[in-house]
């Protein structure tokens, strides 16, 4: 090995590469892989083993030596304990090429240095505390790499370049330059990455065995990486089970396995990969050793097979979820993506990728049907239980059982039969049985209409969303379906009409302008619109005039909004008369029954003021009292 | 056959391609996509598709191909995408969602300083071909099934751009192309305007979060951005920063016949904006806007019926133009113009009887022929409260006194500088 890297050397003396631009040449050194200075003299390097000089993760193996050595605390890594006890053999087998030649190259460094100076550090070393190490932190002991640098492709890639071209040269296998570079690049691992990604990444790297391969690895990991980081399963992924990708060498074994007619494998994602790679064979750049005879018969093997997957997986997915069949299948798409990676190979990997969306939506539909549920249920009344697994159809009521459950229902909301609670907890359950039958028709926009009214004569907004943001996609769906105007449907206009009132308090403008554009021209919401004039005009008269000629959802809606009327109204008053007021004219004109009643509200707001007979409204000594009220809060 | 008509569109692209002829190729891109290539549907698809692919017979167009293919594999694919693409959106077959998906998904390899001008010109087309699909999908519906289909796939579309929109950005932040940023982001803004998703649209706003961004980006793009953050703020009643916003669009409009159809739809925003700040369209530009004519003729005489009437005459083009939320807002400026002349008649006193602004609104509103004093009342108290009047108001109910007092230069605030969130 020393050898080798003498000659290496030579080689680039002859070539006359400069290997590192950053660096000034005449030290006659580089930064190593690693991406860390070599030249420079780590306090440690006497009393470390040889094998651990350039492990990155030096610190922790070196746990051991704590009394001599204090161990620094390094914010780029994670707890020590955790990654002694883990053996990476990946990098150790990759430390076992270079250490030759990085040894070499320091005892080089170390010839050019005086000896003296080392002597000289290693006594301060021993004198100096744990202070004085905190304070030169930076500069004596630099963490293993150089973050501002890694994160340069273009480094990289030239020292790559030349490192291939040197080594092939030398007819010397490359040590696995790949996979230390993903390793030490910031891209991937931050701060946060934890251990098992890590160990996840050395299993990868592991099983490549030339470049190229691990080139697709890379590409793969880094792929699978940030789609976890995007996802945000980035740490909450079980890594140390998450499988690992299969390579295209893989493969062609497994594919020989299976089409030596062997028993059926376990896992879905082998036997559909290699299905997929039976279409090569057609391909004549594929050099395939088997004949048209033996991959028909392989085709027969596979698809007898397939039958039987489909078989097993529709077992499985009744007794247990429908999750598990999804992420076995979005598993394969990703398996195939490494392949999509590799030349010549897209045309091919596309046809895969397409038999195998077909695959799936086939087994979508299967499955479909299988879980199409029609319930038995009879009884009117089914308290809601929140679903967490498949539906029982004995505690689900058909449609018809649905609807007589509604109209009792209605009745008894309208004749005051049951309190608030008990009916939402009904339509729960009826929308939960609408929701696991899959009905959606105009039964089921009524079903959400009555209980976005009855959310909204109540005043639970929160529940109103919800049923308003259903009650948007059904109209849609059904005018789609049916072929007619969405206005038409249910009571859409209507419920439009509130939904103006209801932005409008909350001054929502963005949101309104859409329902304005479905409807042109109607009572309902040209009332609507009139109430939000009058309230954006301040014509308090004119507001509480409309509000007692109004509907009674209407009616109601406005009443859930009343308190914030008022106090505009009132603040504005405070704030723009003089005069002390008649508490008469005030609870006229904002559409109090009494003075009493008057009173009373007025009571909440403590810096209002009264004279001495309560028959005026100080207006100057009250004139901050609506200052800090919360609409928000007012509405409960 | 490719062979055949060698002066075929798809044969010049790829040349154009080879010899990095980008503004060559996308006006035959271009060509393409306005559905002007009709020569096109009648190439036997599967055949050409396989000749794209490098399975040429004739030897000079394997020659072309096969170049082409190896040093700019992209391109091919491309072709292919957009021709398979372009046969099914003349035919008007539901197919051509992914066929639609196909095509703009896989542009990740033309972020580079060279190809910038193709992805940017692909990322304009998403919009305009999402709504081709559908014209052209309901002309060829024959049956309500069809129709029905055709009004489901805009929805699928939207969300599909969408999804080709956030796919791009990410890949455009990754390799860091500080001019396409922009771009990516008002596209998504066009596809939530024209779903009138306007809370979702500000959320796009990226030049909020990177000071830079639009000074790095290139004009059109900046314009663009411009005219949508004018309208978004039109929602929140920021009609100064509105108006500087749309006038900038205005300035920058070129002399051409595009440019002028740009400056009339900035026009539609601009004329209602900038009467809050006091700026009434003169006779000619009014000539052409005929529908604010009305309009704005009652706002400035402070003529509540005459304003009403604008209102509900022209209804529809309010709601198309999503300003009919502002008329509201016109309204109060309308009573606040009323009021300066009531002032104006009394010799500017400073104590005016509210009866008097009573028998204003009389006049000025027919149909409503009698405001009670606590209306009126309540309408000043507005203004007063909005600070378009300084002053305050006097009640006294048992003496039957109704009175404004006015601070010495009552209307010195202008429409645009007070608060209207309030």
């Amino acid at each position: 090995m020393n050898n080798k890297r003498q000659t290496i050397d030579d080689a680039m003396k002859a070539e006359k590469i400069n290997i590192n631009p950053y660096q000034p040449q005449q030290q006659g050194n580089y930064q190593n892989y690693y991406g860390y200075n070599s030249n420079v003299n780590y306090r440690y390097q006497t009393n470390i083993p040889t094998q651990y000089q350039y492990n990155q993760y030096y610190q922790y193996n070196y746990q051991g030596n704590a009394n001599q050595q204090p161990i620094m605390q390094n914010s780029y890594y994670r707890s020590p304990q955790q990654f002694v006890q883990q053996t990476n053999t990946c990098f150790n087998q990759q430390q076992n090429k270079f250490q030759a030649p990085q040894q070499q190259q320091q005892q080089f460094n170390n010839t050019q240095q005086p000896l003296q100076s080392v002597s000289q550090q290693l006594e301060q070393q021993q004198q100096s505390q744990k202070i004085q190490i905190e304070n030169n932190n930076d500069h004596q002991f630099l963490p293993p790499v150089n973050i501002s640098e890694l994160d340069q492709p273009t480094r990289w890639e030239s020292e790559l370049k030349v490192y291939t071209h040197l080594y092939r040269k030398l007819n010397v296998e490359m040590p696995n330059l790949v996979s230390a570079r993903f390793c030490n690049s910031r891209e991937v691992f931050n701060e946060q990455s934890s251990i098992t990604v890590k160990q996840y990444v050395e299993r990868a790297f592991n099983k490549c065995q030339s470049d190229d391969e691990r080139n697709i690895m890379e590409q793969f990991l880094k792929a699978t990486i940030t789609e976890a980081k995007r996802k945000n399963e980035y740490t909450t992924r079980d890594w140390s089970k998450f499988p690992l990708p299969t390579l295209q060498r893989e493969n062609q074994i497994r594919t020989q396995f299976l089409s030596s007619n062997l028993p059926i494998k376990q896992s879905t994602a082998m036997a559909l990969s290699s299905l997929g790679q039976t279409s090569k064979f057609g391909a004549p750049s594929q050099a395939q050793p088997s004949g048209p005879a033996q991959t028909s018969t392989n085709m027969h093997n596979l698809k007898s097979l397939y039958d039987q997957m489909i078989q097993q997986q529709v077992e499985s997915i009744n007794q247990n979820h429908m999750k598990n069949k999804k992420i076995d299948y979005s598993m394969d798409l990703a398996i195939l993506q490494i392949g999509k990676l590799q030349p010549n190979a897209t045309t091919q990997i596309k046809q895969q990728q397409k038999q195998l969306k077909k695959r799936i939506e086939e087994e979508d539909q299967i499955i479909e049907t299988n879980m199409k549920i029609i319930g038995t249920c009879e009884d009117l009344e089914k308290p809601y239980f929140r679903l967490t697994g498949l539906p029982d159809p004995n505690m689900i009521r058909p449609e018809h059982i649905l609807k007589k459950a509604l109209v009792q229902l209605l009745d008894k909301w309208k004749n005051c039969q049951a309190d608030y609670n008990f009916i939402i907890e009904q339509f729960r359950s009826i929308r939960q049985d609408l929701l696991v039958q899959h009905i959606e028709n105009r039964f089921t926009v009524q079903v959400y209409e009555e209980n976005a009214r009855i959310c909204l004569e109540c005043g639970d907004f929160p529940r109103y969303e919800s049923c308003w943001t259903m009650l948007v996609d059904l109209y849609e769906m059904i005018s789609i379906s049916e072929g007619k105007d969405v206005n038409l449907i249910g009571n859409k206009v209507e419920f439009d009409s509130y939904r103006i009132f209801y932005l409008t308090m909350l001054n929502k403008q963005d949101q309104l302008v859409k329902i304005l554009h479905q409807n042109l021209d109607d009572q309902r919401i040209k009332f609507a619109l009139g109430l939000r004039e009058s309230f954006k005009c301040g014509n308090y008269v004119k507001l509480f005039k409309d509000y007692k000629e109004s509907s009674e959802t209407m009616g109601s809606v406005i009443n859930h909004f009343l308190v914030r009327i008022r106090v505009r109204a009132l603040k504005q008053i405070v704030k723009t008369y003089i005069s002390n007021i008649d508490l008469e004219y005030l609870a006229d004109l904002l559409a109090f029954q009494d003075v009493e009643q008057f009173k009373q509200f007025m009571q909440f707001f403590d810096l209002v003021r009264f004279d001495e007979t309560l028959k005026f409204l100080l207006i100057k000594q009250s004139i901050n009292a609506f200052d800090n009220i919360n609409f928000d809060k007012m509405n409960e | 056959m490719i062979a055949k008509k060698s002066e075929n569109i798809l044969l010049i692209i790829l040349r154009y391609f080879r010899e990095g002829k980008c503004l060559e190729a996308m006006s035959c891109l271009k060509r393409i996509f306005s559905g002007k290539e009709q020569s096109l549907l009648g190439l036997d698809l599967e055949y050409t598709l396989k000749q794209l692919k490098l399975e040429n017979d004739s030897e000079a167009c394997k020659k072309l191909i096969d170049y082409a293919r190896l040093s700019h594999p992209g391109w091919v694919d491309l072709l292919c995408s957009l021709l398979q693409y372009y046969v099914e959106r003349e035919r008007g077959n539901a197919n051509v969602i992914d066929h639609f998906e196909n095509l703009f998904k896989n542009t990740k390899w033309l972020l580079d300083e060279q190809r910038s001008q193709i992805y940017q010109f692909l990322c304009k087309q998403v919009v305009t071909e999402q709504y081709k699909i559908v014209q052209i999908m309901k002309r060829k519906a024959k049956d309500s099934e069809a129709v029905k289909r055709a009004s489901h796939a805009q929805e699928t579309l939207e969300s599909k751009s969408l999804q080709i929109f956030q796919e791009m950005g990410r890949e455009v932040n990754i390799k860091n192309m500080q001019k396409l940023k922009l771009l990516n982001a008002n596209q998504q803004m066009k596809i939530y305007f024209k779903g009138f998703k306007f809370d979702r649209a500000a959320d796009c706003d990226k030049v909020e979060k990177e000071q830079n961004l639009l000074l790095t980006s290139p004009k059109q793009d900046q314009i663009t951005y411009h005219y949508y953050k004018g309208r978004i703020l039109i929602f929140h009643s920021k009609f100064v920063d509105a108006s500087q916003h749309l006038t900038q669009v205005l300035q920058e409009c070129p002399r051409t016949q595009k440019g002028l159809s740009c400056a009339r739809q900035v026009l539609k925003y601009l004329i209602p904006i900038n009467m809050f700040m006091g700026r009434y369209p003169k006779k000619e530009l009014i000539e052409q806007f005929k529908e604010y004519d009305l309009l704005c003729t009652s706002v400035k005489q402070g003529n509540i019926a005459g304003l009403q009437e604008a209102i509900d005459k022209y209804r529809s083009i309010w709601i198309k133009r999503s300003l009919l939320i502002l008329m509201d807002q016109l309204k109060v400026l309308c009573y606040r113009n009323l009021c300066r002349k009531v002032w104006l008649i009394n010799q500017k006193l400073n104590k005016i009887y509210l009866n008097q602004f009573q028998k204003a609104f009389q006049i000025s509103h027919p149909q409503n022929s009698n405001p009670t004093i606590s209306e009126v009342c309540c309408i000043i108290a507005n203004l007063i409260y909005l600070q378009l009047i300084q002053g305050q108001i006097y009640l006294n109910n048992v003496k039957e006194v109704y009175a404004i007092t006015l601070s010495p230069d009552p209307f010195k605030n202008r429409p645009h500088e007070i608060n209207w969130q309030n």
